[in-house]
């Protein structure tokens, strides 16, 4: 049958061998199919396809590999990732006994490289080694992960002393830490205990660490909601429109981001920071997958009022750069939103996007609380050990100064210079500041972390009288060095990037759903689950609505951020060629 | 789906720390799991990795299942999101690649058949996998959870993170193109 043929209710034919008709749909269709061969015709041809496919035979795993499987398991079941949680989280351990720190997190990272390595390397080592391997075997995992490590990077396997083997084990990290960033399931695995009588005890563990905070109040009042939105929308504030029919009104002004939802704007960039830093370069799952200069990310500003330095825009040159993110007069990169409202409002929101098809697109909704916090200071420790370790003993390997620059960003981080310094030190200052740093990377950092943990649990206490909402300014480049997160852990995918929209497709595809109250429903279930991966059953069960929340909506032009699939109909009917000149 | 009952206490004894209660419940799902990723992925490599590293992950994640939906539910989708993030890294999907390593791990059925009948089935099985593996992703997907996994709609949807209303669609739209593949293959 030719598939001209086909009509729209043959799928009520497909529906009925499944028995997924609804009364009045199977007494509809059963007459139908009575009455027109055709119609007969094509439900057998379905239940022959349904069949051919069913009758496919069973597959079985190959023998070894259940047991190469267990064999990871007992890796995991002996404190494998578990370990960078403990040294990271460890400050009592003295900042000068750095011997120790890396060995614990190097045997730690050596272990979740197990983990994580592709099967086929793995097998390899598997075949060498096939006990846990202890931290004085590194030789051979470091001749086997040589070949992956950058060049500048790779360290001759010295396996004799000790504290070489350390030095050889961080350098693993710092070139696993590509997998680890790319393979983004794989690091959750850094997250969780997988022993569930240690979770508790791990809150415990930090509360050192966090001044004043709870671990119950690790709950989830903050969401980023993040969207690809075409430069009309931006310019005539859709979202002005979209907000204040949920009841939300959007202040006129545009403020400083000044201290408000630090830890939101923490968790963003230390995520992008690690792809600034070229780590997701070969994976094409980020958005930000273009190959970023060196250059270019020691001029990544940061935070408010400070200089752009040596990023693209053009305008941007020396003072405030501040404004340009948001309200140049060329096309707007994007715009950030901070609102303060009820978690039914902002879901609610949230499925407006979600309809509007031609002004939201790529919706993502990513929550900040104490574990992803967490997660991010974990790979920004391992990171900037690595970073800090690899630059003491590859400081003749010809490292550029951005390389040291962009560990300036950590020492930003430490310092809070809001002030408009150029972040573009000078070599040595620079590499000062990196020695400290690495001295102790993650004990410095404390403090930070402490002080953004600490705000989380500011909003639960007090209610929401009115909602409000104002826009943040960003500085130049911001919305396209900071995207959403890609991996299921980290955000949930309210509605993926759409291709070409035609409107065919849209029909399709996009069905409205039956009920806006379902979608938040969906959200709200969404949420929950997040809230409950971060401290277990004691959470209250459910989200309540009036739950004061902030979320952060950060839409960003779908120009710059994604040209290619920047043709919503909105902009296919304002289409110019996307002369910008801010583009990268 | 069956098996629920004692999943349940597998899965508490597993928390607890008992890992022969984990190992048990990794018999009873890897071949199941295996056998979808094969027909999802089309390459028997990416889901034996699949399948090891989906269960490294709900092992280590053991305490975020809530039990509201079935374990294999849960499984199934921590299996499904690493396949489609293998996929993006990995070069575009091979369709069903014809060495060895697939047909190795799977049984033709009726293995007490005449030589020729083997020959035919084994023939036929081919065809319908290489006919499923030339399908857009989104309809090999539903294909498989219905077909192999036995899934109703809704549990199709829970999954996918779809309306039903699509399940439905993408459904018909992917037997009608398994029905034309078949229909010039087999002859």
């Amino acid at each position: 049958m030719a598939d001209h043929t086909l009509q729209p209710d043959d799928e009520l034919l497909s529906a009925y061998i499944d028995g997924e008709l609804t009364a009045d749909e199977l007494r509809a269709v059963e007459q139908w199919i009575a009455s027109d061969p055709a119609a007969q015709a094509m439900v057998e041809e379905l239940r022959a396809v349904s069949k051919a496919v069913q009758s496919l035979p069973a597959a079985k795993v190959p023998a070894d590999w259940t047991a190469q499987l267990q064999r990871r398991l007992d890796i995991v079941a002996s404190g494998g990732p578990e370990g960078i949680a403990h040294a990271a989280r460890s400050p009592s351990v003295g900042r000068s006994k750095r011997g120790w720190l890396w060995s614990a997190a190097a045997i730690a990272a050596a272990v979740a490289i197990m983990l994580l390595l592709p099967r086929d390397v793995e097998n390899e080592l598997a075949m060498r080694e096939p006990e846990v391997p202890a931290p004085a075997a590194a030789p051979e995992r470091d001749r086997a992960l040589a070949d992956r490590e950058r060049g500048p990077r790779a360290l001759s396997p010295a396996p004799d002393s000790d504290s070489s083997a350390a030095r050889t084990e961080l350098a693993e990290p710092e070139a696993r830490l590509e997998e680890l960033a790319a393979s983004e399931p794989g690091i959750a695995a850094m997250d969780d205990a997988p022993d569930s009588n240690r979770d508790r005890s791990d809150f415990a563990s930090i509360a050192p660490l966090i001044e004043g905070v709870s671990p119950e109040v690790a709950s989830n009042t903050y969401l980023i909601v993040w969207a690809d939105v075409p430069p009309e929308s931006l310019r005539q504030q859709q979202i002005n429109t979209l907000l204040g029919s949920n009841g939300i009104y959007v202040s006129t002004t545009t403020d400083e981001w000044g201290e408000a939802a630090e830890p939101v704007r923490q968790q963003i960039e230390l995520r992008n920071r690690l792809n600034v830093d070229g780590l997701a370069a070969g994976d094409g799952s980020g958005r930000n997958s273009r190959p970023l200069l060196r250059n270019e990310g020691a001029g990544f500003a940061r935070g408010t009022g400070e200089a752009e330095g040596e990023s693209g825009a053009g305008d941007s040159s020396g003072a405030n750069g501040a404004d340009v993110g948001n309200a140049s007069p060329q096309e707007p990169e994007g715009e950030t939103i901070l609102v303060e409202a009820t978690m039914e409002q902002i879901l609610a929101c949230v499925a407006d996007m979600q309809r509007d098809t031609s002004n939201f697109d790529s919706i993502v909704v990513e929550p900040v609380n104490e574990r992803t916090l967490e997660r991010q200071w974990q790979l920004q420790s391992a990171h900037s050990q690595a970073e800090g370790q690899a630059d003491r003993f590859s400081s003749d390997q010809g490292e550029t100064d951005a390389e040291s620059a962009s560990l300036s960003l950590d020492a930003d981080f430490g310092q809070r210079s809001s002030s408009a310094e150029s972040p573009a030190k000078s070599g040595d200052q620079v590499a000062a500041e990196a020695e400290g740093l690495a001295q102790q990377p993650v004990a410095e950092t404390a403090p930070e972390r402490g002080k953004a943990l600490s705000k989380l649990g500011v909003l639960k206490e007090q209610a929401v009288e009115s909602p409000q909402a104002r826009r943040l300014a960003r500085p130049a480049q911001w919305y396209f060095y900071n995207a959403p997160p890609t991996d299921a852990e980290t955000g949930y995918q309210v509605r993926e990037q759409s291709k070409v929209l035609t409107s065919k497709m849209r029909k399709g595809q996009r069905e409205p759903t039956a009920d806006k109250r379902e979608q938040i429903e969906q959200l709200n279930r969404y949420v929950q689950q997040q809230v409950a991966g971060v401290a277990g059953d004691e959470v209250a069960s459910g989200m309540a609505e009036e739950q004061p929340v902030q979320a952060l909506f950060v839409l960003r032009n779908n120009k710059i951020v994604a040209p290619a699939a920047g043709e919503t109909p909105a902009s296919e009917s304002a289409s110019r060629p996307a002369g910008e000149g801010q583009g990268p | 789906m069956p098996a629920d009952k004692s999943d349940a206490d597998q899965i508490a004894k597993a928390r607890g720390g008992d890992r022969a209660a984990f190992d048990s419940l990794v018999l009873r799902y890897q071949d199941r799991l295996y056998g979808t990723l094969v027909r999802l992925t089309g390459s028997s490599d990416d889901a034996l990795d699949v399948a090891q590293e989906a269960f490294v992950q709900a092992y280590i994640k053991l305490d975020t299942f809530r039990g509201k939906s079935a374990f294999y539910t849960w499984l199934y989708r921590i299996a499904f999101n690493l396949a489609m993030s293998h996929a993006r890294k990995r070069r575009p999907l091979t369709i069903m690649d014809s060495s060895d390593d697939t047909k190795r791990s799977l049984e033709p059925a009726g293995s007490d058949a005449s030589p020729s009948e083997h020959l035919e089935s084994v023939e036929r099985v081919e065809a319908v996998q290489a006919a499923i593996g030339e399908l857009a992703a989104e309809h090999r997907q539903v294909v498989v959870l219905r077909e192999l996994e036995g899934c109703d709609y809704e549990r199709i949807a829970e999954i996918l993170e779809i309306p039903i209303g699509t399940v439905r669609s993408r459904l018909f739209r992917a037997r009608a193109q398994l029905r034309d593949k078949l229909a010039t293959a087999v002859d």
